[in-house]
């Protein structure tokens, strides 16, 4: 894990779990349908897990390598998060704790990327 | 109406252009990484798109030639055999993804697997063309297609910057990675001057019987609004990109990343509108694709073609089509994400774009094929105009895709 290639997977997991923020949204202001949310959340979960998976594998430069531990953390909570979302599509109230914890998680990745 | 009908050629063609399943996604990466940057491109593509087809529509109603007929008898029969090779891979791999595109939108209309709902797709546009009249399948899908607009909707909800937009009509580069803006710059440009375009419309304006000198004129309106309209889709899905995704570092990945920008300022009704209209317009491209691909090897070899016949009346025809549908649902079902595969086909096709429209640029300005319809002044001037485009994008594409690893820089 370079530099480089942290800086653009905590990116990534910002990106994932901002989007998933935003469908979460969705349910709970009822603007939104369970056939999409349950896809979209599925495709997002796979995602984030295949980035944690990969976050996980590598071995990180000097300096990085706690940083990369709670970056590959941080990813399989929102992929946990994404999940629980498309197994409930449409539960508004668990929509609304699902969208604070991506939010959340995504500032989280944020922060983690600021620092590398 | 009946003009409005007259023009779904046009809308057809420039929805496989403009908003196929690559497009979509291509056009909202370029919005969410650069913002307003690439509009000129969108713009510089469309009038070039406009030109070409102008051109090629002109050419099948005087001298009753499509596109591949041309390219053989200017090319030669091996040059000619290898602009079929590289077309045809094109279609096929392009006409795959739209396939897998119109499955992955099933998936978000009805939420049910992707794979049995692959099946359902290849059986919804098997059926399609072969029941429905070619004035028909322009019609449903160029049309539904058109259902898109609801991104336009969305984008005036956002209240986009327009002084940024303005600003994006003139090429400029403000970013700390100029080779990502060209990368983008020559995708958008790429998309717009996809070959299949070119070979659908010009062998559709056969389809619909065009003949002078009246029918110039349509194909002079259907060139310009088809293309138009498929320009404002492609524009406005890059500004809710660029008011959405940007704000929040959002990277759009799939069509649903798409449809949530439009669901976010509208709604419910915004995301289903969405969601039909990318899927008229996938399985729009999809039909265009497999048709392009049927029509290509029917005038290079010389078969009887045409949806205008009945299949038992153009049987090599109708057999090619089918199979570049059976090839296609192989390739998807076979598990490879159709989004990468669209993409990777849009930068490889613009290294066939020479091949294509040099032939029609010659023969349109010969005025022994096309007497007093023969390229003018300004239709010849744009065409070299852009032909140098062309060959500038077809050049720079593929080290582009290899230097910013497909945009990801």
């Amino acid at each position: 894990m370079t530099q480089y290639r942290f800086s653009k997977d905590s990116e990534s997991l910002q990106s994932l779990a901002t989007e998933g923020s935003l469908l979460a949204d969705g349910v709970v202001r009822g603007r939104t349908t369970s056939a999409f949310v349950r896809t979209h959340a599925q495709e997002l979960a796979s995602d984030t897990e295949k980035l944690a998976s990969v976050v996980d594998s590598t071995h990180p430069e000097d300096g990085l390598a706690s940083k990369t531990k709670q970056l590959a953390s941080l990813a399989r909570k929102a992929a946990a998060q994404l999940s629980a979302l498309a197994d409930h599509p449409s539960d508004a109230s668990g929509a609304a704790r699902i969208r604070s914890a991506l939010s959340d998680a995504a500032d989280a990745a944020e922060k983690l990327q600021k620092s590398a | 109406m009946t003009k409005v009908f007259q023009i779904s050629l046009g809308v057809l063609a420039a929805i496989g252009g403009f908003v196929d399943i690559g497009d979509i996604v291509f056009n909202a990466t370029a919005g969410a990484t650069l913002g307003y940057q690439l509009i000129w491109a969108i713009v510089v593509g469309a009038v070039g798109i406009m030109v070409y087809s102008e051109m090629c529509g002109r050419v099948a109603c005087v001298a009753k030639r499509p596109v591949f007929d041309v390219v053989r008898e200017r090319l030669g029969y091996k040059v000619g055999l290898t602009t079929l090779l590289a077309s045809q891979f094109v279609n096929a791999m392009t006409c795959a993804a739209e396939v897998g595109g119109v499955a992955i939108v099933l998936r978000y209309l009805f939420g049910l697997p992707y794979r049995p709902l692959i099946a359902v797709a290849l059986l919804i546009l098997l059926l399609s063309v072969w029941f429905l009249p070619f004035e028909w399948i322009e019609r449903v899908f160029g049309f539904g297609g058109l259902l898109l607009i609801v991104f336009a909707v969305a984008a005036v909800k956002l209240d986009p910057n327009m002084s940024a937009l303005e600003h994006g009509l003139i090429p400029h580069i403000d970013t700390p990675s100029p080779l990502i803006w060209c990368y983008f710059a020559v995708g958008v440009l790429g998309a717009a001057f996809m070959p299949y375009e070119v070979y659908f419309y010009s062998s559709g304006g056969v389809e619909d019987g065009w003949v002078p000198p009246h029918d110039l004129k349509l194909n002079k309106l259907t060139a310009i609004a088809g293309y138009g309209l498929g320009a404002v889709l492609s524009i406005s899905i890059m500004v809710v990109a660029a008011e959405l995704f940007v704000p929040q570092g959002i990277e759009p990945g799939f069509l649903g990343t798409v449809a949530l920008a439009a669901q976010t300022p509208l709604g419910e009704a915004g995301l289903l509108l969405a969601l039909l209209g990318m899927f008229f317009a996938i399985s729009g491209a999809a039909i265009d694709t497999s048709l392009a691909g049927a029509y290509n090897m029917a005038q290079f070899f010389g078969w009887e073609w045409g949806k205008y016949r009945k299949p038992g009346g153009a049987p090599r025809f109708t057999l090619t089509w089918v199979a570049f549908f059976g090839l296609s649902f192989l390739v998807v079902i076979s598990g490879v994400d159709p989004i990468f595969v669209t993409e990777l086909s849009v930068v490889f096709s613009v290294v066939a774009l020479p091949l294509t429209y040099v032939p029609i640029l010659l023969v349109a300005g010969d005025s022994n094929y096309m007497g007093r319809h023969a390229n003018g002044r300004l239709a010849s001037t744009l065409g070299w105009l852009y032909l140098v485009v062309i060959v500038v994008i077809s050049l720079a594409a593929v080290p582009l895709l290899v230097l910013t690893n497909m945009g990801e820089g």
